[in-house]
């Protein structure tokens, strides 16, 4: 092949190429907006970049937590994530995910299942949550694997009966997993607790907390 | 049956190799665990393997390297070596699979066969590793077919997974899970992740391989068959020819699916089958009326 040649074709195809691979990420741009990913994941562009769509994670979960993103996912296609609703993270303690990434896309230096961080639960229907109502439910804390710890009870006087005491769930972000096992045991149809992307607050990420340092 | 069998015993032989790997990695699905992952990255017997191009693609997107990973990357890299790159896509891939009866299908059915350039892979190999590196995703492995097909069998085509593994969790004791919803909504459910299923990728290539290029992916496009057409041209074991024998029927020309590489050695002077691209499927072996073909090591390099 004469070398004009081959330049002429490596631009005509490099040029396909890229516009073809370019366009293909911009419809990968496709998919939600969050995902929940297994405990140890980097932060999620990281976690794209190292995720090899292997699938070892997914099938070493031992309780098919994890879910497979199909094509309409985009770039999260055949990435592992989770769907608190549909089955949580039962947080193992041997953690077989992790365990099982081949490449540091979950992180292996995670050992101790508590430290993991995939989300932190709210009350996000604080209208809705049957405790806030007065009514004795409390599943969320029940169920909670770090109960009194990632969740407590605020109690305070019930003011319809004024008798009665309201058991209010509250989380505590230092300590919740973001397991969603409270998520998936709300008794109700649309989850008044829900796991949401641990980083909130202001843009800095940090938040105003009165009687602390700094 | 049988005699056909005997005839084609080494067809036979990779028939059962690719069918034993559909099993094996369908077993995860059944609740076998010496088994674990896709034909990405594997686990077998505590044995780690790894794709080299999805490895390749990590370290360039994530740009980083993860040190046991090297180890399943060199394990795979060294056997294939060995045994010839392309044998991967001859005996292992799925798709390859697939191929082979969508080029028997093609030669009745297609509308036009439009061949490319086959060095057009090798193109495909450095773009996919140039896009990795400049937008930090590991861009073949989203739309690999390798990677589609392998993870739907292993978590048994999805449905197995959605209304199968939930009743085993209820087995297993886990609590308050959504198993009754979601064995009475499985069946709505599969039908929803076959409506967006990563599979239709695989549809449409299998439509592609029929109507309009025979082999289109595995002969033309595949990155990973154009890394392991590279590895493999310098690997042992290849197919040697006897010119004393050969009578230049083309049998082997007609029963290959990458013909090309038998030019040289029927043709011209070579007595070994060089080109990479070359998938050790021994095809040509069992066609052979002359039994002019046979597989040897080609331990000394300057053999033509």
């Amino acid at each position: 092949m004469k070398r004009r040649d081959f330049i002429k074709r490596t631009i005509v195809f490099g040029a396909v190429g890229f516009t073809a691979g370019f366009s293909m990420i911009q419809l990968a741009e496709s998919g939600k907006s969050y995902y929940f990913r297994p405990p140890g994941a980097l932060p999620e562009a990281e976690f794209i970049s190292a995720c090899i769509k292997c699938g070892e994670c997914i099938q070493a979960c031992p309780y098919d937590t994890l879910k497979s993103g199909s094509i309409s996912d985009g770039t999260s296609s055949g990435t592992p994530y989770i769907e608190f609703r549909e089955t949580p993270c039962y947080m193992c303690e041997d953690i077989p995910c992790v365990a099982a990434c081949p490449t540091d896309a979950l992180d292996h230096n995670l050992k101790d299942i508590t430290k993991a961080s995939m989300g932190t639960a709210v009350i996000t229907d604080r209208e809705a949550c049957l405790s806030l109502q007065g009514i004795r439910c409390e599943i969320c804390y029940r169920v909670c694997p770090l109960i009194d710890k990632a969740v407590t009870l605020n109690k305070y006087e019930q003011k319809i009966t004024g008798r009665h005491t309201v058991f209010e769930p509250v989380i505590h972000k230092e300590y919740c997993t973001g397991c969603g096992i409270c998520e998936n045991a709300c008794p109700l149809d649309e989850p008044a607790i829900t796991v949401l992307p641990s980083q909130r607050g202001d843009k800095s990420g940090h938040y105003f907390y009165l009687n602390e340092n700094g | 049956m049988i005699s056909r069998i005997k005839n084609n015993r080494r067809k036979f032989l990779r028939r059962t190799v690719q069918i034993v790997v559909i099993l094996i990695l369908f077993s995860p699905a059944l609740g076998y665990t010496f088994f674990r992952g896709t034909l990405i990255s594997s686990t077998v017997f505590g044995i780690p393997l790894t794709d080299p191009v999805a490895a390749i693609d990590y370290m360039l997107a994530a740009k980083s390297i993860y040190i046991p990973l090297l180890a399943g990357f060199g394990i795979v890299l060294l056997f294939y070596f060995v045994v010839g790159g392309r044998a991967f896509c001859g005996w292992v891939c799925p798709i390859w699979l697939l191929s082979e009866y969508s080029a028997k299908l093609h030669s009745r059915f297609r509308i036009f066969s439009y061949k490319p350039n086959q060095n057009l892979r090798y193109y495909l190999l450095g773009i996919f590793f140039l896009l990795a590196l400049v937008t930090s995703k590991p861009v073949f492995e989203i739309v690999s077919p390798i990677g589609i097909i392998s993870q739907n069998i292993s978590m048994g085509f999805e449905i197995n997974h959605d209304v199968f593994g939930s009743s085993q969790a209820l087995e297993s004791g886990v609590p308050y899970g959504n198993i009754k919803e979601n064995i009475l909504t499985g069946e709505v459910e599969s039908f929803r992740i076959l409506i967006n299923s990563s599979l239709w990728i695989i549809a449409l290539l299998f439509l592609i391989d029929v109507f309009i290029s025979k082999n289109f992916w595995c002969k033309y496009v595949c990155p990973v068959g154009g890394f392991y057409s590279l590895l493999g041209k310098r690997s042992p074991v290849k197919i040697k020819i006897d010119h004393d024998k050969c009578i230049q029927c083309d049998d082997c020309f007609n029963v290959c699916l990458v013909h090309e590489v038998l030019n040289d050695p029927v043709y011209g002077e070579s007595d070994w089958v060089n080109d990479g691209s070359c998938t050790n499927c021994l095809d040509c072996i069992d066609v052979c009326p002359e039994k002019a073909l046979n597989i040897g090591f080609k331990i000394n390099r300057s053999d033509k």
